[in-house]
């Protein structure tokens, strides 16, 4: 309504209304970061943008539905999963992701992202969606919180039941761990801990210590089978109405929250496993050996699900990974 | 046993209904007794799940059974009523044909995903929801017809009770 | 802000003023809005309907409904009824015990309060008639001990209130045992003075089994309740589960142990289960629209803030909100309620530092309470419809028992352990 000339002259002299969504709670630092990026941009907006911040999913609720959102403009920029992004723009590199044991360290898998790889995927959204990715940042690294022994082998993993997401790919690889994988419901799992529905959980540790699972289960492995990537986009419709001074505003307030983002999820981790070893929970962490046996056991379940992800993009990923 | 007639989406809403409840018992026997979890039982019966509510709605509007609160519409006199009643039926009906075209605009978009365990493409998924609500708006055409000819049925169920509680003083 | 929110009011009551459905009416109030505001998609809808009805927990609302259509179609209340008649025989207000026990156990097998009653109250009530019970009472103790179907788990409306507030469905379900066993305690108590007042006694015509016969005869059906929440509480089974093994033992005990279910009634049962799923669920697709409507206008913050600058007192704000839902309760169906005012009060309540699953006890006595107050009470129309009486007649008795259950609504209020003790001591 406060718009009072719209199309070829772009969109100057018109407040830009920022919608962003989450589903986490308040002080979670996936919100801090999005406060970050609404407090940078219209800071250097000077005026031109407005963001507004929904978070603890009051507007969306799941990383599929972000997309879907964004793509309609329901929303205008926010963050999703690897998986929702793979799952609702049709670009299966993303799943590259949820392949186990994959990712070694975040500097290999930032200059994946990066680089000529992450432009490879960000063209491949832009080409059939109304979207354009603006980065990548991350949520941590998915470890194995249990309730009944420590464990620094596949056998240690044998007969526990291990909360999983429901898709196949998790499915398989906590299978292959060793586990025995059962999806249930994230808001049951508190409960389902407390009493032995099931023997543990696989997720990343800022979730593992947000959500107070420690004081149930008191075995943490740092297997870091996953390192979980969240994909900044913004609405196509909208990206396309921005002036270019408007653009490299954006571009500057997304390099700098880029940046804060990447460092806060680096500290929610150590803050994670200090905090967790503080209260006694005992944390194992993989000599490579340990980390070999499990890479080992995981190999099939690569192969089984590498033609979701094409052949091709995924040996190009491994060679640039390997550089 | 009376064998009625009923509408198409009583046989839907009894055949998705019970493919749910087998479904998911498949999915409980494998993960219980032989401690192997399925990963597709979760996954379509949710979506099984949402084909389903949106055609019992559809059937509920057959049956009369959508809950309302009907303290403020009772102020009205009975005579002027059952007209503001059938024109409530004609805007709810435009509502509902509203949604069909969102839904099924809205489905199309949905073309290139698929789902996460059983690789069922979205745009099926979501077409639930229009399917639902196009059969929702025959039913309200249909309806509306009827209370064209005779208007007393849009407060049929005001005069059954009070007849019924006029019965019951004599 | 003012604006919107009076816009939202005055279409909203429209739709209700021309007989829509209170979701349709829901849906199109937050379309006006969306529309006004230009700058969200139509699709929003299409999304966040969507979004709201795919979801797993959800999934044992209709289960649940299912399995009490069948428990009281296939003989099991039936069962519960005569067993629990062996067990309290002809003491003073017997057969008005009867009907709060056999409540009492299928409300533990049973999502809703009007299920309650139409399964319980369609046998006690007649019976209450034929030993001189006047049937004002017998409608009244009947529906007030369906008043105990939403608070016993299972429960529709913990179910939904769980989804809503992030918190895990089995612990509303632990939770709700205690306040539920003192609701049941006030109905027995109630009962008894009126019945000693009234001289209301106990069958007359009725041939006393020993008890192990009576037992015998309601093994099956007293397992239910012991397989749905001994499954649920020793985390054999997730609540969406439990809800469709209790569906299929029914089903099982129904038709091959008391062979009192035939086949060619299962298509009717289960209409009539789809007939409310599908009023319920299409209820919460667009309650979960318009929240999220609402959200984006940022209204419940703004209610939020108008009661902070109020009072910050959490004493009074409880009460206040007890008084609000009360009345919410007098008008508005259980379901409708809960999916309406909840994402609206939980803004208010949380900062105060009020335990979730708490509220959401306090919230569900009240709404439960709602099940039996004039005009709508869904629960007296059904027993007033069985008794034969008018609405109006019911309510003879409605005002000790209806204290009664407000005693208990206080207690529940005012001592969080009494929700919250289940759950903690289970947790260790
Ligand atoms: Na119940
Ligand atoms: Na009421």
């Amino acid at each position: 309504a406060c718009s009072d000339k719209e199309g070829a002259e772009g969109a100057e002299g018109e407040v830009i209304k920022i919608r962003m969504a989450n589903q986490v709670d308040e002080g979670n630092f996936l919100n801090q970061g999005y406060v970050k990026f609404k407090e940078v941009l219209e800071e250097k907006g000077k005026g031109q943008f407005a963001v507004e911040i929904y978070n603890g999913g009051t507007l969306v609720g799941s990383d599929d539905g972000i997309v879907e959102a964004l793509k309609s403009g329901s929303i205008e920029i926010s963050t999703s999963s690897a998986y929702g992004t793979a799952n609702t723009t049709g670009v299966n590199g993303f799943k590259l992701f949820d392949m186990p044991l994959l990712i070694d360290n975040r500097e290999s898998f930032y200059n994946l992202l990066d680089g000529e790889f992450g432009e490879g995927l960000k063209e491949e959204v832009a080409k059939n969606n109304n979207l354009k990715v603006l980065g990548f940042i991350d949520l941590g690294f998915y470890s194995i919180l249990n309730g009944k022994k420590d464990v620094s082998t596949p056998a240690d993993l044998k007969g526990l039941k291990i909360r999983s997401s429901a898709a196949d790919l998790h499915l398989d690889s906590l299978a292959a761990m060793g586990a025995n994988p059962t999806p249930l419901s994230y808001t049951e799992v508190f409960t389902g801990l407390q009493q032995g529905a099931i023997d543990g959980v696989s997720t990343t540790t800022p979730l593992i210590y947000g959500d107070r699972f420690f004081e149930i289960n008191k075995h943490l492995t740092l297997t870091n089978h996953v390192l979980l990537p969240h994909v900044l986009m913004i609405n196509g419709d909208l990206y396309e109405r921005l002036t270019d001074e408007q653009k490299s505003i954006l571009e500057e307030a997304t390099a700098e929250y880029i940046k804060y983002a990447r460092e806060l999820s680096i500290e929610a981790e150590k803050e994670a496993v200090e905090g967790m070893k503080a209260e006694g929970v005992t944390v194992t962490e993989l000599t490579e050996d340990q980390k070999e046996e499990f890479k080992k056991v995981v190999a099939p379940v690569i192969d089984k699900h590498i033609n979701e992800i094409g052949k091709d993009v995924y040996d190009k990923a491994i060679e640039e990974l390997n550089k | 046993m009376n064998k009625k007639k009923r509408p198409i989406e009583a046989y839907l809403s009894f055949f998705l209904l019970l493919s749910m409840t087998i479904i998911m018992f498949i999915g409980f026997v494998f993960r219980y007794v032989f401690n192997a979890s399925l990963s597709w039982s979760e996954e379509l019966s949710r979506y099984l799940f949402i084909w389903f509510i949106f055609i019992s709605m559809s059937y509920a509007v057959t049956e009369r059974a959508h809950i309302r609160v009907e303290a403020l519409n009772r102020l009205i006199p009975l005579e002027i009523r059952k007209y503001v009643n059938i024109f409530g039926k004609c805007i709810w009906l435009v509502f509902s044909l509203f949604v069909s075209y969102l839904g099924v605009t809205y489905a199309m978009t949905m073309s290139s995903s698929v789902s996460a365990a059983l690789k069922l493409p979205m745009s099926v998924v979501y077409f639930g929801i229009p399917l639902g609500y196009a059969l929702m708006s025959v039913r309200l055409f249909v309806q509306i017809i009827q209370a064209f000819k005779d208007p007393y049925l849009e407060v049929a169920n005001d005069l059954a009770e009070e007849s019924y509680i006029e019965g019951e003083e004599k | 802000m003012a604006f919107t929110l009076l816009t939202i009011l005055v279409v909203f009551l429209i739709t209700l003023f021309v007989n829509i459905p209170i979701a349709i009416g829901l849906a199109i109030s937050g379309m006006v809005v969306v529309l006004m505001e230009g700058s969200i998609p139509l699709s929003f809808f299409v999304q966040s309907t969507f979004g709201a009805s795919d979801s797993f927990p959800l999934l044992a609302i209709p289960f649940f409904i299912l399995a009490g259509e069948i428990m009281s179609t296939g003989g099991i209340a039936k069962r519960l009824i005569e067993f629990v008649q062996n067990l309290v025989g002809s003491i003073t207000g017997s057969l008005g015990l009867i009907t709060i026990i056999a409540s009492f156990i299928f409300a533990a097998i049973s999502g809703s309060g009007a299920a309650t009653v139409a399964s319980i109250g369609a046998i006690t009530i007649p019976y209450m008639l034929k030993n001189g019970y006047t049937p004002a009472y017998a409608a009244s103790i009947a529906a007030s001990s369906g008043s105990l179907g939403p608070i016993i788990p299972p429960s529709i409306i913990f179910i939904l209130y769980g989804v809503m507030a992030g918190v895990s469905i089995g612990d509303m379900f632990i939770a709700g045992l205690i306040p539920g066993v003192l609701m049941a305690v006030a109905l027995v108590t109630i009962n008894y003075i009126i019945s000693k007042k009234e001289g209301f006694g106990g069958s007359e015509n009725f041939v006393k089994q020993s008890f192990w016969k009576s037992l015998n005869e309601a093994k099956w059906a007293l397992l239910a309740p012991v397989i749905i929440l001994g499954g649920i509480y020793n985390g054999w089974v997730t609540p969406t589960e439990a809800a469709v093994v209790a569906v299929v033992y029914s089903l099982i005990i129904s038709v091959f142990v008391y062979k009192e279910f035939k086949v060619s009634e299962l298509m009717e049962v289960f209409l009539r289960a789809a007939k409310v799923s599908g009023t319920i669920m299409i209820f919460v697709s667009a309650a979960s629209f318009f929240g999220k409507v609402l959200a984006l206008k940022q209204i419940p913050q703004y209610i939020a803030m108008v009661i902070a600058d109020f009072t910050t007192n959490p004493i009074i704000i409880l009460i206040l909100i007890n008084i609000f839902l009360l009345l919410v309760g007098m008008f508005m169906e259980t379901v409708a309620a809960v999916l309406l005012f909840v994402p609206l009060l939980l803004p208010i309540v949380l900062p105060l530092g009020i335990d979730p699953i708490h509220f959401g006890i306090i919230v569900s006595i009240n709404l439960s309470l709602g099940l039996i107050t004039p005009p709508l009470g869904i629960n007296i129309f059904i027993a007033s419809n069985i008794a034969k009486i008018r609405f109006e007649e019911s309510l003879k008795y409605f005002f000790p028992i209806f204290m009664s259950l407000i005693i208990i609504l206080l207690l529940v209020t005012f001592i969080p352990q009494l929700s919250l003790f289940l759950p903690e001591l289970l947790s260790k």
